[in-house]
């Protein structure tokens, strides 16, 4: 393109706007003793460039403020608290949202004077601030579609672009007030063969970077022809295997679904309800896992405006050290919390590395599957910690340490008991970190670190 | 609705987004107003009490035969120009890259219309207390021991009203209220834990105002569903054996969820979804002639069952929604491709391009997808069983990227000796291959067992997009079925 890229105007809601709005809000409470608002603020200005065959298939931009408000209601100080919850969009108008934010107070007060007091709901906490500003460079929109599609030309290119700032904060009445804004460029793609399995990749970053970009898409096509080969069909039963990072990071992803949090393993639902009574044996020795903010691909804040430790460790040489508790939980099971978010999911998850080269691990791997990626895990038994799922996209059978086929996808049915367990051979000396490229609603944060996992055993049962 | 965001002048709107956007063709805007209010209790205690209203707008322009989209939650006239501009400059630069050249006349028709859901109680007429208190007395009324050690009862209630406008005349307006109800009591008994639920997580989805919660039978299925989890604590666990097994309806919405709708759906045979939520096994070529499954075998897309979550008039594109067969006799017919799908591949389709909300392009989605009654009565199914499972309510899915190898969990089942139901079982699994599982289907239930579910949260695109479909069937049985039980 010749001329200059079109500029539009900014998200439109700056930091001392959100303050403004906020007192504007909290001015409407009656009490600071009774009455108490927290406002969470999410607000994306996204260019989303969807594409197929290295073509553009939908292209768009997204531009919403989300503005979430919590009323607390108490009698006294001491007193049970009533809770109720609204959100809006936000017009980026400012005479507008005040307006609105003016009668989202009316509301929620009425609301929460309607519902039962929950004696598990804390105030928000004392006064605290932070600010975290992650300035990039996007593409502009003019040049996006040259840009991603052009070094893709002559392959089977498909995916997603998404682009520009992301905002994220939070202010309560008690004196919380956290910002964070971050550019960011997440591809997630596919190269797919003819034979329509595919190699995925991801890159992500603040500012785009044409020369790195490229050089994965090229990475990529020397990958191809492996997966043109005929594809083996590998019979049902156990299978040495090898899980490539990002297919680790699919396991890890299971902690978050009803299971390293206090609140499902006080209720019955997780798997490590049995590990904490000693009916189930730990994991691996090598197993090493922990919540860890200082990337700042993801705020340190939760809902609550409470900040997290910049580092937690959840399991140490296999043992169960913390689960994730929030506020609520720690009051319902009388424990110290350590300000997870409200579902007790993972928002910053590292496991730790091990001492296997990864370019030795088709070596060490002999015979047997290596797995790229997982697909659609679920659990076929989530008090004894089983999983099913797929195998997906470039999975390959080794011989001898070579590479020799594709294989036809293969469903595995195991336990995370004896994948990161009593299964788990050695892990990989690097490792890599899967960025959260989710945009349910909104453009989701966060990433995934994890190294390669060689298991003894994989139970494969389709 | 409430108030708070102004509704603004559509008509207006529409002038100021063409002035904005002159190199545009044809432009689109579509306005959706969306109130959900969800109420999550757990114990009798409020776990959420929460009101999300999202109101914008998608600006749609069409330049060189390619669309571009720009959504904003910005509705004065500011707001609205900057979304056409950037929409026309979206559509311009994408343009000479785009996966097909569209036929503006063939993918928006100007159609004109309106479509109300229908209702019985508005959902305005019941209040947050009385919200509430449904919920508690659900939560008590499960607590019939102390083997229950949890109960918990939650409703989603949407109240959404959209408007379609476009530069070549169409003007849609549809307005809808939907409901959703789930409760479950948690057992245990020694180290055993099991949860019931009423038909899955908000498989009791419909259309229509409260009375989809508050219904005749409330309360009869929250006893059954306290009486079903102490039977579960205490039942053996599923045995692992190939037998016959009945699917009840709210595990059928799940099986004709994922092993019909999705792989049946135009844009991912076409490889939009290859990166996101996959292929199909089904090939453009296979509509008109694939012997998917036994002739006892007939799918609907239909949204024209009033009560059925995903009923409309007209899709996001503007094309009109009428009933029509996918498969028939067992054979594929169709596909569920919207107008633009039907444009890139020459196959017949229907209209269900749909987006989750204003800031999301509308995609091939499901709708309600249906399986039509036969002949054979519950207890015929049972009869003719020697030993056989019965199996209800999803708990786990998983399937692959091409749709055809499949694991399903449920919450109950029942086992069937010799033509009686003899006892319960916990954990049921069950594992198999789409084409052939389906021509196992052995009999299909009558008319009068056939029973509407639906599916608040179906997850597909890029970006993703979470949304409502609908799914009615009979209880169905089908041969040689891989099941198993728990435990690691």
């Amino acid at each position: 393109m010749s001329s200059a890229p079109t500029q539009f105007p900014r998200l439109g809601m700056e930091r001392d706007a959100f303050r403004d709005l906020a007192q504007k809000a909290f001015s409407q409470l009656k009490s600071q003793d009774t009455e108490a608002l927290t406002l969470q603020l999410s607000g994306e200005d996204t260019h989303y460039l969807r594409f197929n065959g290295a073509r553009v298939r939908q292209t768009g931009t997204v531009r919403q403020t989300t503005l979430t408000a919590t009323f607390q209601l108490r009698d006294t100080p001491q007193a049970p608290i009533r809770e109720a919850v609204r959100s809006v969009e936000l017009s980026s108008d400012i005479q507008a949202d005040g307006l609105l934010v003016g009668e989202l107070v009316a509301q929620l007060r009425a609301e929460a004077q309607s519902v039962p007091a929950n004696p598990h709901s804390a105030w928000p906490g004392p006064s605290e601030e932070s600010q975290e500003n992650h300035p990039g460079q996007t593409l502009p929109l003019e040049e996006a579609p040259r840009a991603l599609l052009a070094p893709a030309q002559g392959l089977d290119f498909t995916g997603i672009h998404a682009a520009g700032l992301v905002l994220r904060a939070v202010a309560t009445s008690t004196g919380i007030f956290h910002w964070f804004t971050t550019e960011l460029t997440n591809i997630d793609y596919s190269v797919v063969a003819s034979s329509g399995r595919a190699i995925k990749g991801t890159w992500a970053g603040r500012s785009f970077d044409s020369e790195s970009y490229i050089k994965k898409i090229d990475a990529a096509r020397t990958l191809l022809p492996i997966l043109e080969r005929a594809p083996r069909q590998i019979p049902r039963g156990e299978h040495r295997t090898f899980l490539a990072p990002a297919a680790v990071a699919d396991l890890i992803a299971m902690y978050s679904w009803g299971t390293i949090g206090e609140g499902p393993i006080r209720q019955g639902d997780s798997a490590l309800a049995r590990l904490r009574t000693g009916e189930i044996q730990g994991f691996s020795p090598l197993f090493s896992l922990r919540e860890d903010f200082t990337t700042g691909s993801v705020p340190r804040f939760n809902g609550r405006g409470e900040l997290a430790p910049s580092s937690l460790v959840l399991f140490e040489q296999g043992r169960f050290m913390n689960a994730l508790v929030n506020t609520r939980s720690a009051r319902e099971y009388q424990v110290t919390g350590n300000q997870a978010n409200e579902s007790e999911s993972l928002r910053a998850p590292v496991m730790q590395a091990g001492s296997l080269p990864l370019d030795h691990a088709a070596q060490e791997l002999g015979t047997g599957l290596w797995l790229s990626n997982l697909h659609y895990l679920n659990w076929s038994d989530q008090q004894s910690g089983r999983i099913t799922g797929m195998t997906r996209h470039a999975c390959l059978w080794v011989e001898n340490g070579k590479p020799v086929a594709p294989i036809e996808n293969l469903r595995f049915d195991d336990t995370l008991f004896r994948l990161l367990g009593s299964e788990l051979e050695a892990l990989t000396r690097e490792t890599e970190s899967q960025p959260e490229t989710g945009t349910y609603a909104e453009r989701q944060l966060g990433s995934c670190v994890t190294p390669g996992a060689l298991l003894k055993a994989m139970r494969y049962t389709l | 609705m409430q108030s708070g965001t102004p509704t603004p002048d559509y008509r207006q709107a529409l002038v100021i987004a063409t002035r904005a956007a002159p190199q545009a063709k044809w432009l689109g805007l579509r306005y959706l107003d969306e109130t959900l209010t969800l109420r999550n209790f757990r114990d009798g205690l409020p776990q959420t009490n929460q009101v999300d209203r999202s109101a914008g707008i998608q600006i749609e322009a069409f330049v060189d035969g390619h669309f571009g989209y720009a959504s904003t939650s910005r509705l004065d006239a500011h707001g609205i120009e900057e979304a056409a501009r950037r929409a026309e400059l979206n559509a311009r630069a994408a343009a000479p890259f785009a996966v097909h050249r569209f036929d503006i006349d063939q993918v928006r028709p100007p159609s004109q219309g309106r479509y109300l859901s229908p209702r019985t109680i508005p959902l305005s007429h019941v209040g947050t207390r009385a919200q509430a208190d449904l919920l508690v007395r659900i939560c008590e009324k499960l607590k019939t021991s102390p083997r229950i050690t949890r109960t918990s009862a939650m409703i989603r209630l949407v109240e959404s009203r959209s408007r379609y406008l476009s530069t070549n005349g169409a003007d849609i307006e549809q307005d809808f209220e939907k409901t959703s109800i789930d409760f479950a009591a948690t057992a245990r008994e020694g180290n055993v834990t099991q949860k019931r639920t009423d038909g899955g997580m908000f498989a009791r989805s419909f259309q229509g105002g409260f009375e989809g919660i508050e219904s005749a039978d409330l309360w009869e299925r929250v006893a059954r569903v306290a009486r079903q989890a102490e039977e579960l604590v205490l039942a053996p666990d599923c045995p692992t054996e190939t037998l016959p097994m009945i699917l009840m309806p709210d595990q059928m919405m799940l099986q004709i969820h994922e092993s019909i709708g999705h792989p049946l759906e135009i844009d991912r045979i076409l490889g939009d979804e290859r990166n996101y939520a996959g292929s199909s096994f089904v090939r453009l070529e296979d509509i008109g002639s694939l012997q998917y499954g036994s002739p006892l075998m007939n799918v609907t897309w239909n949204p024209e069952l009033r009560n059925e979550f995903a009923s409309f008039a007209f899709d996001d594109t503007g094309a009109r929604a009428a009933r029509q067969d996918l498969i028939r006799n067992g054979k594929l017919v169709a596909g569920i491709g919207g107008l633009e799908s039907q444009a890139r591949s020459g196959k017949p389709g229907a209209a269900t391009m749909r987006a989750s909300s204003w800031n999301r392009a509308p995609i091939d989605r499901m709708s309600n997808i249906n399986l039509e009654p036969g002949t054979s009565t519950l207890a015929e199914m049972i009869a003719s069983v020697e030993r056989g499972v019965i199996l209800e309510t999803n708990r786990s899915w998983s399937i692959d990227d091409y749709r055809n190898k499949f694991q399903f969990g449920c919450e109950y089942a029942r086992l069937i000796e010799n033509g009686r139901i003899t006892g319960v079982l916990k954990n049921p699994n069950y594992r198999g291959i789409t084409v052939p599982f389906w021509h196992n289907l052995a009999e299909v239930g009558t008319e009068d067992t056939f029973e509407v579910a639906g599916v608040p949260f179906c997850g597909k695109g890029e970006p993703n997009q979470a949304i409502r479909v609908g799914h009615a069937s009979p209880p169905c049985l089908f041969r040689d079925i891989e099941v198993f039980g728990g435990e690691g």
